[in-house]
């Protein structure tokens, strides 16, 4: 069978020493390639495990030698007994599965086969989680079977959930004793060898070839840190490290199958205290076995209860009732065992015989049910794990009784077990914990006090449990419900609320409210409401509690394992948090069933809130309300609040214009002198020269084409060029495609005509203008204009004045719009500007093709005077083999230099444009905005640079 | 100082103050200068436009020109159909004003369309047609070849078909990183000028302030 073993090949992975199955192309657990990683053999079981001298191995059960990732897929619900088992693997390979299943490990297949058997459902198709899962089941010691998760429950995503029948079901205990007919001959050989000692001890020897194996494989202990549960044990690596205690489904086939482990240090103490290797047992110290059982006598062979040695109950009713140490009872038990006389049934506890609680009383005194004999049937699976391990004996036969195999086998050493004391649970095991160590932080110091006192009134068995309970309960507050996917406890929570009690109870698990003493009453008062919680992160990663709609004994699925293989990229993460909750998940494992299925689950959002509330309340959380609460401060500091780094742009730069706006009033510059020495561009010195080459005149139509918003930038340039056009006697018209375009036109018209007028009192010239006012249409006003007649576009309209254009000596000798010998285009906006460009060039084009065309030909000459804003669209027109435009003035810089073009004429215009003013002006502002850019570049690149560091 | 100016002066100061922030009175010299405008286009359009053309046509009633003269018919055919367009305010599903408003909106594409084609899009492309020698010199030489490189380089940046994997041509996708920087180039210089632009308006206010009339 060690031959069979080696031929599971999985590939190792060379980051994290993870075994990963043999396709997987990436490591389950870091995520490394595992492109090239030569496959890894695994060891069989180490020979030290077997027995060199055992006789022929006896076949070996399918559901235990059958690894979890061979197991069918899914099949329907079936009894441990319902098929024979197949013979024994002669192969162990992997299914190919959809998904990269690991091999899984020995714990996982020992753990995954006999969770499979004791749930009664074949697993999903095992992947990395279903490994990990197995593992844990098999790791968790104390859970019974149906605590465990099922396996369709863990992976949804893997298995579809299905209604898994729990293994202590009444109704599938009917179908166990009818399949336990047609069980398998090794089955049948056990109990028919149950009665012969001597049989049995060599039967236990011969089975140690496949049952050790499973132990070995149980009995792995995962490791504390860096490595996954899913992580396939290495099972030849020794075995000396300390052993977890045997899980439950472990300690049912010990009690089931004759088997005598070989290694007595594979096994823990207690277990081989069980199995009478040494010669005196190891006395059980008070805080691991309640002292009522360990003062237990150590019973006979015949003493076995019903369901261990397959007597009738009537006969285990029979047998002489334990006496309990009362000196070692706590007064309230001491009570209890004064009052009342011993269970008859057994020397087990009575919530332990499995009594059913249909006719029991209700409890009238502080007595939990448990100890006063009347167990509830729907505390049956919320007892502890390693109490429920037996499961109640309803009717002989005796194999019947107990869950899976345990009934099938009767051996000597199974009844030594049976008088040994029941293993004790592994909370009791845990290194004793001060009661200040176990409560939260958040837990006020005063209120902590009062727990440790009331703990000092609990025997130390129950304050471990005690502890537990409260500590679940605790990470349970902030777990947010999450729906049931089976429904198979839905029928224990029926059960528990229909059952028949005094009064409203609610439900605390194994312990009923009203059952409960004082002390503990309070204590699970104080858990409903909440009062003791953990933090939220804290309860997350810690969080074990069951679901609210679940019962106690029925698995529950965490959700840091129900997270676990969601993803290839969260397999490592999940692991990881899987082997830090397992340490908890030990230590929880038996105070979980006893959590209350009726505890308050909040959503998550209420939980923030009330952890937010209680930490502001916290005396700690003076500097966070002080931060988050204060008022904002008043006067010069409520006033620097609003001098953000723009504002203080803003600022800056009215300062600076303000100030050099009046340093600069003189003539001369002020104190700060010309700095802006303007040249004249030769755009501009063509926009001048081509006003100045007009033949005399010349008729001239000028669009104004700004709004108030460019006023400032455009109404000196448009003085500037009439009174330039009125000086060399053109004739002007003006035209707008803007309403108040026009209403400026007629503005700058006067007052450039009044100035003319006052300069040229003794010539007595005049001039001649004409205003046409708002041009409607945009390109389809401007196109009637450009291609038509003007009388066309002109049709029944008047000046902006109301006067008939008929008769105006501005339109003398205009009939089309080539009839105009220049046209002055004073644009505010790009999109304006880009119109009149586009109808002149159509119509230019036009005028080269049609011979007699009108429109714009070749003698009307375009020049164009723009706000800034408006240069990056009219650079266009301004280049190319034909520019359209013969020159261009851009914003107060050009204007200034066109003034500057007419004082060098002779018509000085600076005083009427405040030339040198703006210019000193415009220049500092330029100068600090400069300053500005070349600052904020070096405060990016220097945060960039840091960034990078 | 008129009232006039000292009105000026107060929603000039009023709407600086939204640099300290937003605040009602911004906000009322906002929907002021608002209507403000929209009073002056709708006065402008009519004195300017409808009223005289409106006169005009009744000044030719009695001479029955309107349909001789095609100027006259087309003017009031505009007219009956600027009524029809009326109609809008009433029945805005109107077919007669759809139709009127069809018209308007169709004949506007048209006339922009072919503008932006004959006087925008191939003057532009035969002005980047260049030779890359230009005249000889070296400005003129590396003129273009910026030109024509940064031409190339920004309509690739706006190309944005690939193979069946997904990638591109070594033009359009080196060329399309280029362009990127051609089109922050472009974006810069465009910031650059407004903010002159800006100064300038601001400059103008200091101006009207401090030379009260």
């Amino acid at each position: 069978m060690a031959d069979d073993m080696d031929i599971i090949v999985p590939i190792r992975c060379p980051n994290c020493d993870g075994l990963n199955p043999p396709d997987s192309k990436r490591c389950q657990f870091c995520g490394q390639s595992l492109v090239g990683a030569k496959p890894t053999a695994i060891a069989p079981p180490s020979g030290e495990l077997r027995s060199p001298a055992a006789p022929p191995t006896p076949p070996t059960p399918d559901f235990l030698s059958r690894p979890a990732d061979a197991r069918p897929a899914a099949g329907p619900i079936a009894s441990p007994f319902a098929a024979a088992p197949p013979p024994p693997q002669q192969r162990v390979e992997p299914i190919p599965q959809p998904q990269p299943a690991p091999p899984a490990s020995p714990a996982a297949r020992g753990g995954g086969a006999l969770a499979s058997r004791l749930g009664g459902q074949a697993p999903a198709p095992a992947n990395d989680a279903l490994g990990g899962l197995d593992n844990l089941r098999s790791g968790i010691a104390g859970f019974s079977a149906a605590d465990l998760p099922q396996t369709g429950e863990l992976n949804g995503y893997v298995v579809p959930p299905q209604p898994v029948a729990s293994p202590f079901r009444r109704e599938e205990e009917e179908t166990r004793h009818r399949d336990s007919e047609s069980a398998v001959d090794w089955l049948a050989s056990l109990r028919a060898s149950s009665s012969l000692p001597e049989e049995a001890e060599q039967a236990g020897e011969a089975g140690d070839s496949w049952l050790n194996r499973v132990r070995g494989a149980d009995s792995y202990n995962p490791p504390p840190t860096g490595r996954s549960l899913s992580q396939p044990l290495d099972v030849a690596r020794p075995t000396s490290a300390p052993l977890n205690p045997p899980p439950n489904q472990l300690a049912e086939v010990q009690h089931g199958v004759v088997e005598q482990p070989n290694s007595s240090q594979s096994l823990p103490d207690w277990f081989r205290s069980l199995r009478g290797e040494e010669t005196e047992p190891p006395a059980p110290t008070a805080d691991s076995i309640p002292p009522w059982l360990a003062e237990q006598p150590a019973p006979a062979a015949s003493n076995l209860p019903a369901w261990l040695s397959g007597e009738d109950e009537s006969a285990t009713s029979a047998a002489p009732a334990p006496t309990r140490a009362d000196s070692d009872l706590p007064p309230w038990l001491q009570e209890e065992a004064t009052s009342q006389p011993p269970a008859a049934a057994s020397n087990l506890p009575s919530w332990l015989s499995g009594e059913e609680v249909d006719t029991a009383p209700a409890p009238t005194s502080n007595r939990p049910a448990w100890l006063s004999g009347a167990t509830p049937e729907t505390t049956t699976s919320s007892s502890p794990t390693w109490a429920s391990s037996p499961p109640p004996a309803p009717t002989p036969p005796a194999h019947d009784s107990n869950p899976g195999l345990l009934g099938e086998v009767d051996a000597p050493w199974l009844q030594q077990l049976a008088a040994q004391p029941l293993p004790t649970p592994p909370a009791a095991t845990q290194p004793q914990r001060n009661a200040a160590d176990f409560f939260p932080a958040s837990v006020p110091a005063n209120q902590a006090d009062e727990m440790a006192e009331e703990n000092d009134e609990m025997p130390p068995w129950l304050l471990a449990e005690e502890q537990d309970e409260a500590a679940t309960a605790t990470s349970q507050s902030f777990v947010q419900a999450e729906p049931d996917p089976e429904g198979d406890t839905d029928e224990v929570e029926e059960q528990a609320v229909a059952e028949p009690t005094a009064g409203r109870k609610k439900a605390t698990g194994l312990i009923n409210e009203e059952d409960l003493p004082a002390w503990l009453r309070a204590q699970v008062a104080e858990q409903e409401q909440g009062q003791v919680r953990l933090p939220r992160s804290a309860s997350r990663a810690n969080t074990t509690a069951p679901r609210p709609e679940q019962g106690e004994g029925s698995g529950y699925v965490p959700n840091w394992l129900r997270n676990l293989g969601t993803s290839d990229e969260d397999a490592t993460a999940a692991a990881n948090a899987a082997t830090a909750a397992s340490d908890l998940t030990a230590t929880l494992a038996p105070a979980i069933p006893k959590i209350s299925r009726t505890m308050t689950i909040r959503s998550p959002r209420t939980g923030a809130a009330e952890a937010f509330a209680a930490l502001v309340s916290s005396p700690s959380s003076a500097t966070l309300t002080s931060s988050v609460l204060r008022h904002e401060p008043r006067g010069a500091a409520g006033a620097m609040r609003y001098l953000t780094a723009d504002r203080l742009i803003y600022l800056l730069t009215l300062a600076v214009i303000i100030t050099a706006y009046v340093l600069g009033q003189s003539s001369s510059g002020g104190p700060l002198g010309n700095i802006a020495k303007p040249n004249i561009a030769p755009a501009v010195s063509s926009f001048y020269s081509t006003i100045e080459n007009l033949p005399a005149d010349a008729p001239v139509l000028v669009a104004f084409d700004w709004d108030a918003d460019r006023q400032a930038e455009l109404q000196p340039l448009s003085y500037a060029v009439l009174r330039h056009l009125f000086d060399r006697q053109r004739r002007v018209t003006t035209v707008s495609l803007l309403p108040a375009g026009a209403a400026f036109a007629q503005q700058e018209l006067q007052r450039a005509s009044k100035d003319y007028n006052a300069s040229q009192q003794n010539t007595g010239k005049k001039i001649e203008y004409l205003n046409l006012g708002y041009l409607p249409g945009n390109e389809i006003g401007l196109r009637g204009l450009a291609t038509g007649p003007l009388a066309n576009a002109l049709t029944g309209r008047a000046d902006f004045q109301g006067n008939p254009l008929t008769g105006s000596a501005a339109l003398r000798g205009v009939s089309r719009l080539s009839d105009y010998r220049l046209i002055v285009l004073l644009e505010g906006d790009e999109g304006l500007a880009r119109q009149w460009a586009e109808q002149l060039n159509a119509a230019r084009l036009q005028t080269q093709q049609v011979a007699n065309a009108s429109g714009v030909n070749q003698a009307t000459q375009v020049v164009i005077g723009y706000s800034q804003a408006a240069q990056a669209t009219v650079n266009l027109y301004l280049n190319g083999s034909r520019p359209l435009f013969s020159g261009n003035i851009a914003g107060l810089l050009g204007t200034d230099q066109y003034a500057l073009a007419l004082n060098q004429a002779g018509k000085a215009l600076d005083s009427q444009l405040g030339r040198e003013q703006r210019s000193n002006v415009l220049s500092f502002a330029l100068i600090l905005i400069v300053l500005l850019i070349i600052i904020g570049n070096i405060v990016l690149i220097s945060r960039w640079a840091s960034n990078r560091r | 100082m008129s009232v006039p100016f000292i009105v000026a002066a107060l929603l000039t100061l009023v709407v600086y103050s939204y640099l300290v922030g937003d605040n009602p009175a911004y906000r009322a010299a906002q929907h002021l200068f608002v209507g403000v405008s929209v009073g002056i286009a709708v006065l402008v359009a009519f004195y300017n436009v409808v009223w005289p053309q409106l006169l005009f046509l009744y000044q030719q009633k009695d001479t029955f020109t309107i349909f001789t003269n095609p100027s006259l018919l087309f003017l009031f055919l505009s007219l009956i159909l600027g009524v029809v367009l009326l109609f809008k305010l009433t029945l805005p599903r109107n077919a007669a004003s759809n139709s009127v408003l069809g018209i308007i909106l169709g004949t506007g594409a048209a006339v922009a369309l072919a503008g932006a084609l004959i006087g925008t899009l191939i003057p532009q492309a035969l002005a980047t047609m260049v030779p890359l020698n230009g005249n000889g010199t070296i400005p003129s030489i590396l003129g273009n070849v910026v030109l024509v490189v940064g031409v190339v380089t920004t309509l690739s940046y706006f190309y944005f078909t690939g193979r069946k994997d997904g990638s591109r041509g070594p033009v359009a996708q080196y060329g399309a990183t280029l362009g990127r920087y051609f089109i922050m180039i472009a974006f810069g210089a465009i910031f650059g000028l407004l903010t002159v632009s800006f100064f300038a308006a601001l400059y103008g206010r200091i101006f009207f302030l401090a030379n009260p009339s």
